[in-house]
């Protein structure tokens, strides 16, 4: 019997996606488990996606337009991911607007991403074009293994502060790394450009506290020698073969377009991101189940807040979305210890995989 | 060096997550309230890191957790920093107490007391 035929792209999906989960260990993701209440959103939260898509379309939005609303490509692989789980759990299943609301994100993903569209081992966001111009552009600091290290604390910071914004299942959404870049021709040989961008951390629709924020977006760029990068599905998921400390060779720190351009200027934010972060932690002790679980519903739809400002839409989640989860009883944890196999992966109605292809299924 | 080695005793193996080799006293954390006592070059244990750990991670010489992946939060930062780190050891926070001297390797995921 022959298998039923969907699009190659499930497989590119698939394959990028099981690697990626065989280096986590989501059953400490927290600060509760949201695939359990995307289980129990039903096609609300995909319904309120669509309707803001139906209106961009209405309004005649170009799709580079609406690419401009996701500055996170990993991001929206993510937004991909959660809206196939929710399609996993619906009862019933609308197929016709799943479908179309996974072949827009596609197409904008298709857009933003230039190869290696999940990502399986690369980021690649910017054309050749856009990558000569950062190098010839972009002032550029020499490097050795003191400021390397304070680089890393910095970037530490950054990450802290995302981690504690939007927690385990949303931070891509403010933590994107771009790359690997060919930057031989201005550092020599064996030199790659990675960019690490760091969106949305003034989230103030999601925490009006952070108003005090003194930036709404960081980047570093960081050229390296000898130095390889990979990463899985998402960018901030980066792996590296050689040494990052001593192969780093130039960087660049820019806090909403603004050159950092002193060492103790980086260490002064470092400072400052970590003091945000760590009162930030603090946030979720004091938080019931019933708003953590309203939490991971703003999460989700923040991932759309400018696509829902272009369709002029509340951005907020729906009132038929709260309704879905409010009550019900939700994990702190997502029980699974070992990741499957692919095989099992791919075909066990467990994971979403078996339902991507149900919904494509002829 | 053997001679060396010989007094070194594995005692705990995890998922090789950041290159490297440190020595140094272990400070098991589970919080933000163990920042004001963590040591500079101190040994970060925990079973999983989290953001309210920013300033001990700074300071850590080597991070190691019960939990995680190579793309775990503890993974990727220590990589960035430029520090060892060995996730996945089930019992890190069992098994090793404050103050004891370990070797972290790495690159090979072994853990030794010294």
């Amino acid at each position: 019997m022959l298998e039923p035929r969907y699009p190659k792209w499930i497989d590119n999906y698939a394959k990028a996606f099981h690697k990626a989960f065989s280096n986590m260990v989501p059953c400490s993701w927290g600060p509760v488990n949201a695939y359990a209440v995307f289980a129990l959103l039903n096609g609300s939260g995909m319904s309120k996606i669509h309707q803001a898509i139906i209106k961009v379309k209405k309004q005649g939005k170009t799709i580079g337009e609406v690419a401009k609303c996701f500055p996170s490509p990993s991001s929206l692989r993510a937004a991909i991911y959660f809206t196939i789980v929710e399609y996993q759990s619906s009862k019933p299943k609308d197929k016709n607007k799943f479908k179309e609301v996974l072949e827009f994100l596609l197409d904008i993903l298709r857009h933003l991403i230039k190869r290696d569209l999940f990502a399986y081992k690369s980021n690649i966001a910017h054309s050749e074009l856009e990558i000569g111009k950062i190098l010839t552009n972009i002032k550029w600091q020499s490097a050795n293994p003191t400021i390397a290290r304070d680089l890393g604390k910095f970037y530490n910071s950054l990450w802290s502060l995302v981690f504690a914004l939007y927690r385990d299942f949303f931070p891509q959404d403010s933590h994107e790394i771009f790359g690997p870049y060919d930057a031989s021709n201005k550092f020599g040989d064996g030199s790659i450009l990675l960019v690490k961008y760091f969106p949305k951390i003034r989230s103030i629709e999601l925490w009006p506290e952070m108003s005090r924020l003194k930036y709404s977006e960081v980047k570093i760029y960081q050229v390296y020698k000898n130095v390889e990068f990979s990463c899985e599905v998402v960018g901030m998921h980066s792996l590296y073969e050689g040494d990052l400390i001593n192969g780093l060779r130039a960087y660049s720190v820019e806090a909403d377009g603004k050159l950092v351009d002193t060492n103790e200027e980086i260490k002064e934010l470092t400072d400052y991101f970590v003091q945000v972060a760590v009162e930030q932690s603090s946030a979720y002790d004091r938080m019931s189940k019933e708003e953590l679980k309203k939490k991971v519903l703003e999460w989700l739809c923040y991932q759309y807040v400018d696509f829902f400002r272009l369709a002029e839409m509340d951005w907020r989640p729906t009132a038929k979305m709260i309704a879905a989860v409010k009550g019900k009883p939700v994990p702190d944890r997502f029980e699974m210890q070992t990741v499957p196999t692919y095989e099992q992966y791919v075909s066990n109605p467990e994971f979403e995989i078996y339902w991507l292809r149900d919904l494509y299924k002829k | 060096m053997k001679a060396e080695q010989s007094k070194q005793k594995l005692i705990l193996r995890g998922i090789a997550a950041s290159a490297g080799i440190a020595e140094g006293k272990v400070k098991i954390v589970s919080g933000a309230k163990d920042a004001a006592t963590f040591p500079e070059g101190g040994i970060l244990v925990a079973e999983m890191t989290e953001p309210s750990m920013v300033i001990m991670m700074n300071k850590a010489s080597a991070i190691v957790t019960d939990k995680g992946g190579l793309t775990s939060h503890p993974a990727i930062v220590s990589r960035e920093l430029g520090i060892p780190c060995v996730v996945a050891t089930k019992t890190a926070t069992r098994d090793l107490e404050d103050g004891m001297k370990i070797r972290i390797d790495g690159g090979t995921g072994e853990i030794y007391l010294i």
